[in-house]
C-alpha cells in the first residue's frame, strides 16, 4: 500500500520538519517586526487609501 | 517642496470595467448551458463544438481569466494610480495590455470549442496562446512597476504588496505549468507525465486560485473597503502578517487535491498540514475585512456597495475555512470527485470574487463618470437576486455532493455495493435543476447591474484625465531612526520587494516538487505497463480533445468501494507514460482506470453514438460524429517522436512503422465490429477512441492474469 512508498523514501521526513521549522522561523521574524513597529507609522500607512 | 500637477488616467479603468461585465454575462451565460447540459443531454445542441467536455473549459476560462482577469485589472489600474500618486506608468502599455489580454480571450473562446485543449484544468490552451499569456503578463508587470517606482508615495500600501505577489506568482507558476513539446501548431504534449504531471498541475491549480482569485482581491479589498466606508482598515499590522503568511503557506497546499491518489504520501501529507494552518492567514483577512466595518454597519443598510462587500467578504471566510477541512484525508475521502467541490469553488466564485467585483463597479463608476449611480434601488434588487442566486446554486450542489460521496461507499449486509454508478447519476438530477435554476437568478442580477452601470455611464461623462496634485519624492532621502527598519526599508525598494516575495513563494514549490522529481524510488516502474500504441495515442488525444477527462477520473483510491467498482487501484508507476496525466478531478460519470476489456468494441460503438441506448438514464452526450470523421493521422510520426523526445521508449526507427501499425489495430477492431453487424471503416476517429478505452488500465490486468 501506499504506507510502504514513505518507507522505500529514506529521509523523507526532513522535508516535513524543514519546511515546518522554515514556516516557524519566517513567522517570528514578521511577528518581530510588527512588535517593534510604532504606532505612527501604522496610523500613516492604515491611512493611504483615504488621502 | 514642489508640488507636481498630474492627471490618472481613468480612461483604461473602464475600459476593463466594460469588458469585466461583457464577459462577465457571457461567462455565465456559457455556465448556465454546461449546468442544463447535466440534466438535460439534449442542451449539448447536438454538435461537436457545444458539448459538454468542450465548453466546460470555456465557462471556467471565461470566468476566471476574462471575468475576473478584467476584474483585477479594473480595479488594479484604478487603486495604483492613487496609492503611488501617479499616473500609469505608459498608456501604451496600459492599451497594449487592454487589447492583448482581449485577444487571448477571444483565443479562446475559439480555441476551446474546437477541441484545442492541452487538457490541464485551468491551463487549457494551447501553447501559442500561452506563450500570448506570458508576453502581455509581463506587460502588465512592467507598467505596474514602472508606476510603483515613479510613484510620489515613500512607501507602499499593503494593497500593492498584494498586486506585486499576484504579478510573480502567476508568472512563475504559468510558466512552469505550461511546459509542453509543440507538435503543430495548436497541439503540444505536456513535459511532465503522470504523478509529475499531476503535482505540477495541482501546484498551479491550487495557486490560481491563491494569486488570482485571492491575493489581488484582498488587496483590492484593502483599498475599496475603506474607500467604500471612509475608514482605515480595522487592523494594518494584522494586513502584514497576514499577507506574508498568507503567501507563504498557500503555496505549500496543491497536494491536497491529490488525496488518496498515487502522489507520494509524504507529499500529500505537506499538502494537508499547511492547507490547516492557511485557514489561519486566510481568517486574518477576512476578520480584518469584516472588522473594518465595525460601528458602521448602519452604512451597510444604506449603501449597496457595502452589502456587496459584506458578503462577499462572508464568502471568502466561509471558503477558506471549508478549504482546510476539505483536505483533511477522512473529508476528503467522501468529498473528492462529487459536486461538494463545485459548490465549494461557487461560494468562492460567486460570493467572495462576483460580490467583490460588483461592489467595485458600483463603487467606482459613479466617480470616473463624476455622477451618481442610476439606481439604488435596482442595485438592491442585484445583491438580493444575487444572494439568493449563490444559495439556491450551492445548497443543491452540498445536498448532491453529500448524496453521491454518501452513494458510492455504501455497501449491502452482504458486502455487495449497494448502487450503480448510474444510480448516483439519477438520484442527484433534481438537484442540478435547481442549481440551474440558481445560476439563473445570479446571472439575471447580473443583467440588472449591467443596465444599472450602463445608465449611469450614460447619464455623466467619463473624466478620462482626472487631475491631481502630490508633492515629489526628496530624491535624497536618507532614512534616520524608526524609518530605517528592513521592512519599511524594502517598502521603498520595490524590486527587492519582488525578489523577497519570489523566494518565499519559491520555498513551498521546491520542496515539495524536487524530491518528486529527483528521487526516483518515488515513483516506482512497473515492468508491464508500455507506451501507448499509435492508434491508442491518436484515440487519447481525441479522448483530450473531446474533454473527456471533465467527467472521467483515471485514479482509482485505495478504497474498498472504489476496488470493488472500478477496480485493482492505481499505482504511480502505471502512468510514467501519461503527457499529459489525466486523472481528472470529477466523476459526473464513472472512472476510466480499469475501462479496458470491460466491455465489447460494440458496446462502446453504440455508448458513444448514443449513451442512452447502452446507459438508460445516463447524461452523457452523444459523439455520433466521431463515426462520421476520418482520423487525421498525418502527423502520428510527430507524435512518436515527440513521446520519445519526452522519454516514452519508442524504439529507434519505430515512427516510420507508425502509421502501418496504426492501421493494422484499427483495421482489426473494424473488423471485430463488422462481426457483431457494425458497419464502420476502420479510418474513423470513433475506432481510436475504442482502442483507448479498450487499452485503458489492462497493462496491470494482464500481469494479474499471468500471475494467476
Amino acid at each position: 500500500m501506499f504506507r510502504n512508498l514513505l518507507h522505500e523514501v529514506t529521509g523523507i521526513g526532513i522535508y516535513q520538519m524543514f519546511s515546518l521549522l522554515v514556516f516557524t522561523g519566517f513567522f517570528v521574524l514578521i511577528a518581530l517586526w510588527l512588535f517593534k513597529t510604532k504606532k505612527e507609522y501604522i496610523d500613516e500607512m492604515s491611512n493611504k487609501p483615504l488621502e | 517642496m514642489q508640488t507636481e500637477k498630474f492627471q490618472y488616467d481613468n480612461r483604461i479603468v473602464r475600459n476593463f470595467a466594460i469588458a469585466t461585465m461583457v464577459f462577465g454575462i457571457v461567462g455565465m451565460l456559457v455556465g448556465l448551458l454546461v449546468a442544463i447540459q447535466l440534466y438535460e443531454p439534449a442542451a449539448n445542441l447536438g454538435n461537436q463544438y457545444t458539448s459538454f467536455g468542450r465548453i466546460r473549459p470555456l465557462h471556467t476560462n471565461a470566468i476566471i481569466f476574462a471575468f475576473v482577469g478584467n476584474a483585477i485589472f479594473m480595479g488594479v489600474y484604478y487603486s495604483l494610480q492613487r496609492l503611488c500618486k501617479s499616473r500609469m506608468y505608459s498608456d501604451v502599455l496600459s492599451n497594449i495590455h487592454f487589447w492583448g489580454w482581449q485577444l487571448i480571450i477571444v483565443a479562446a473562446a475559439i480555441t476551446l470549442p474546437l477541441g484545442l485543449t492541452t487538457s490541464k484544468e485551468y491551463a487549457e490552451l494551447e501553447w501559442p496562446i500561452d506563450i500570448a499569456i506570458t508576453l502581455i503578463w509581463v506587460v502588465f508587470g512592467w507598467n505596474m512597476f514602472g508606476t510603483i517606482i515613479k510613484r510620489r508615495e515613500r512607501h507602499m500600501y499593503v494593497a500593492i504588496w498584494f498586486y506585486i505577489a499576484t504579478f510573480v506568482t502567476v508568472a512563475v507558476f504559468h510558466i512552469v505549468n505550461s511546459f509542453e513539446l509543440p507538435i503543430s501548431l495548436f497541439k503540444s504534449y505536456s513535459f511532465y507525465a503522470g504523478v509529475q504531471d499531476a503535482l505540477v498541475q495541482w501546484w498551479y491549480g491550487h495557486n490560481a486560485v491563491a494569486f488570482f482569485l485571492t491575493t489581488p482581491y484582498l488587496g483590492m479589498m484593502y483599498y475599496y473597503l475603506p474607500k467604500a466606508v471612509d475608514r482605515p482598515v480595522y487592523s494594518y499590522k494584522l494586513s502584514i502578517l497576514h499577507f506574508w503568511t498568507l503567501i507563504f503557506l498557500y503555496i505549500w497546499a496543491g497536494p491536497h487535491h491529490l488525496l488518496y491518489s498515487s502522489l507520494p504520501d509524504w507529499a500529500q501529507s505537506l499538502g494537508v498540514a499547511f492547507s490547516i494552518m492557511l485557514i489561519a492567514p486566510s481568517w486574518g483577512g477576512m476578520i480584518n475585512g469584516l472588522l473594518t466595518l465595525r460601528g458602521a454597519w448602519d452604512k451597510v443598510r444604506d449603501q449597496p456597495v457595502l452589502k456587496f462587500f459584506a458578503v462577499g467578504i462572508t464568502a471568502y471566510g466561509m471558503a477558506t475555512f471549508e478549504g482546510p477541512l476539505l483536505s483533511l484525508k477522512n473529508v476528503n475521502a467522501i468529498a473528492h470527485f462529487t459536486d461538494w467541490i463545485v459548490a465549494h469553488v461557487h461560494v468562492g466564485a460567486l460570493g467572495w470574487n462576483g460580490f467583490m467585483t460588483f461592489g467595485i463597479l458600483y463603487w467606482l463608476i459613479p466617480r470616473i463618470y463624476q455622477t451618481k449611480l442610476h439606481s439604488n434601488k435596482l442595485a438592491n434588487f442585484h445583491f438580493w437576486i444575487g444572494t439568493l442566486g449563490i444559495l439556491f446554486y450551492a445548497v443543491p450542489m452540498y445536498w448532491s455532493g453529500f448524496t453521491q460521496g454518501l452513494m458510492w461507499k455504501e455497501f449491502t449486509e452482504s458486502g455487495q455495493l449497494k448502487y450503480e454508478f448510474l444510480d448516483t447519476t439519477k438520484q442527484i438530477l433534481s438537484l442540478h435543476v435547481f442549481r440551474s435554476i440558481g445560476g439563473t437568478l445570479y446571472l439575471t442580477g447580473t443583467i440588472v447591474m449591467v443596465y444599472n452601470i450602463v445608465k449611469t455611464m450614460t447619464a455623466g461623462k467619463l473624466v478620462a484625465n482626472e487631475d491631481a496634485e502630490a508633492p515629489a519624492l526628496e530624491s535624497n532621502y536618507a532614512p534616520t531612526g524608526h524609518a530605517s527598519y528592513w521592512h519599511k526599508a524594502l517598502e521603498r525598494k520595490p524590486m527587492t520587494f519582488m525578489v523577497l516575495s519570489i523566494v518565499v513563494v519559491l520555498i513551498g514549490g521546491a520542496v515539495e516538487m524536487l524530491p518528486t522529481f529527483l528521487i526516483k524510488s518515488n515513483i516506482q516502474t512497473i515492468t508491464s505497463v508500455k507506451p501507448y500504441t499509435p492508434l491508442e495515442l491518436h484515440g487519447r488525444d481525441l479522448y483530450i480533445r473531446e474533454g473527456c477527462v471533465g467527467c472521467h477520473s483515471q485514479m482509482i483510491r485505495p478504497f474498498r468501494s472504489e476496488t470493488e467498482r472500478y477496480g485493482e487501484y492505481s499505482k504511480a508507476g502505471e502512468y510514467v507514460y501519461d503527457h499529459p496525466f489525466l486523472w481528472g478531478s470529477k466523476r459526473t460519470g464513472p472512472d476510466l482506470m480499469r475501462e479496458g476489456g470491460k466491455y465489447p468494441n460494440s458496446w462502446h460503438y453504440n455508448h458513444m453514438i448514443d449513451p442512452r441506448t447502452m446507459s438508460p438514464g445516463s447524461i452523457m452526450p452523444a459523439y455520433p460524429f466521431l463515426a462520421e470523421q476520418s482520423m487525421n493521422v498525418s502527423n502520428i510520426k510527430d507524435k512518436i517522436n515527440a513521446m520519445r523526445t519526452l522519454g516514452v521508449p519508442y524504439e529507434k526507427g519505430y515512427e516510420e512503422r507508425a502509421l502501418q501499425d496504426l492501421q493494422a489495430q484499427a483495421k482489426t477492431i473494424s473488423d471485430n465490429l463488422a462481426s457483431e453487424k457494425i458497419k464502420i471503416e476502420s479510418d474513423k476517429e470513433l475506432i481510436a477512441i475504442i482502442a483507448y478505452l479498450q487499452r485503458l488500465g489492462t497493462d496491470i490486468k494482464l500481469t494479474n492474469s499471468a500471475a494467476n
